[in-house]
């Protein structure tokens, strides 16, 4: 049962990865208005920031569909969200209104303060979801399962027991 | 050799053959959890890598400059496109569309094919910063080169502070960026000490009879441009740029 509720948080993490980045990663430049629109990082770190983040949200999202090295995907998509909460929660306590970023646009938004509590929810939701995937990475239909297959079962042991140790 | 004793051996062996067995598996692991990482940091680096189109400075050697009365010209009259950006050089938005925009710019006006006019405003009242760089850029404008002019507006922008913190960047600070495009004369140094009141009149004119209530404007041609979005200012620019040769 936990595998298939793994799977179906693999498949909503992955997919909401995917897109975020995909809309993103053909705009470096707006990307680092977005990241810059926070007036938090240092300005030389936030271009790298923005420049980085497109592409890392779409290989962890598709590691994630995939289900290819889950936990560390897992812990990757955790952090990022603990990040973007962070970030949020300090536009919204310095009353700075901007739109998140977070799928393309980004920038002044006169709206932005009615939707922090929403956007903030969402990130903790699929914090929740990441981090499941970090204390149960075993999910089903996973590439983790072909490359790193489980505990061999007994009978395979034995098997070469038989063959390789003759007394 | 008793039963037992073979017995015992036989476990034994068993247990190191496991055990070697499962080092084996640890290995192959961790070697293909390290390949896997290192192939997929490649690629987010990749990405990164790809993105960073300004991050080396602009060539402006090849491009026409000459100073106007207020303003930058870039480029050759006789370039069937013309475009005019009003600009405040601690305008978030104008950051974005000279990183976006600068590159195609330059070369398109190396090639004669558009004429750029930089016409840097005082927007953002509510920041002393807007008015310092202005007026520091102004003083380059007047008693330095055009040149020298076009590179400071171009280092404005790349090292633009942040709007809630724009008051740390000292006017010192500004005085470096002027020796850096290697304007920093007598005259220049003098003129940075006092707000060059005709000059903002001058641009506070231009706005109002343009009729400039945000930046950044853009014109083509004297058509201001709909865009909200830089993507849709850059698109839009590109098209006219491109349709024109």
């Amino acid at each position: 049962m936990l595998r298939w509720t793994g799977l179906l948080a693999r498949l909503v993490v992955g997919g909401v990865w995917v897109y975020a980045g995909a809309l993103k990663v053909g705009d470096p430049a707006g990307s680092v208005s977005a990241v810059r629109a926070y007036q938090l990082l240092p300005t030389g770190v936030a271009e790298v920031v923005g420049r980085t983040l497109p592409m890392l949200e779409i290989v962890v999202g598709v590691c994630l569909i995939l289900g290819l090295l889950t936990r560390f995907n897992g812990a990757v998509s955790a952090l990022l969200q603990v990040a973007f909460v962070i970030g949020i929660a300090s536009v919204w306590s310095r009353g700075i209104e901007i739109d998140c970023g977070c799928f393309g646009d980004g920038g002044p938004n006169p709206d932005a303060t009615s939707q922090y509590p929403w956007e903030i929810a969402r990130d903790l939701g699929l914090m929740a979801l990441s981090v499941f995937l970090v204390v149960r990475p075993r999910t089903a239909y996973a590439v983790d399962s072909v490359l790193f297959p489980p505990n061999q079962p007994n009978a395979e042991t034995k098997q070469v027991d038989d063959v390789e140790a003759p007394a | 050799m008793s039963k037992r004793q073979r017995d015992l051996s036989r476990t034994e062996k068993a247990a190191a053959i496991r055990a070697a067995q499962a080092k084996k598996e640890r290995t192959r692991k961790v070697g293909l959890v390290v390949g896997i990482v290192t192939v997929l940091s490649a690629i987010v680096a990749a990405g990164a890598w790809l993105g960073g189109g300004t991050s080396t400075p602009t060539d402006n050697s090849s491009v026409k400059v000459a100073a106007a009365s207020g303003s930058l010209i870039v480029g050759d009259s006789a370039a069937p496109v013309k475009v005019v950006i009003y600009e405040d050089f601690l305008c978030p938005y104008c950051r974005e569309l000279e990183a976006s925009t600068r590159d195609f710019l330059r070369e398109n006006a190396a090639k004669g094919k558009v004429q750029v006019e930089y016409r840097p405003i005082h927007l953002l009242k509510d920041y002393g910063y807007s008015a310092r760089a202005l007026n520091t850029w102004a003083a380059v404008l007047k008693y330095a080169s055009p040149q020298a002019a076009l590179e400071l507006h171009d280092l404005l922008f790349e090292k633009q502070p942040y709007e809630q913190s724009s008051d740390d960047t000292s006017d010192a600070d500004l005085a470096a960026l002027v020796e850096e495009v290697g304007a920093g004369n007598a005259e220049v140094t003098a003129a940075m000490k006092a707000m060059d009141q005709e000059f903002f009149a001058a641009a506070d004119r231009v706005m109002e009879t343009e009729g400039i209530v945000g930046t950044p404007t853009v014109t083509i041609n004297g058509k201001v441009l709909s865009g909200l979005s830089v993507v849709q200012l850059r698109s839009q620019i590109e098209n006219a740029v491109s349709r024109s040769s």
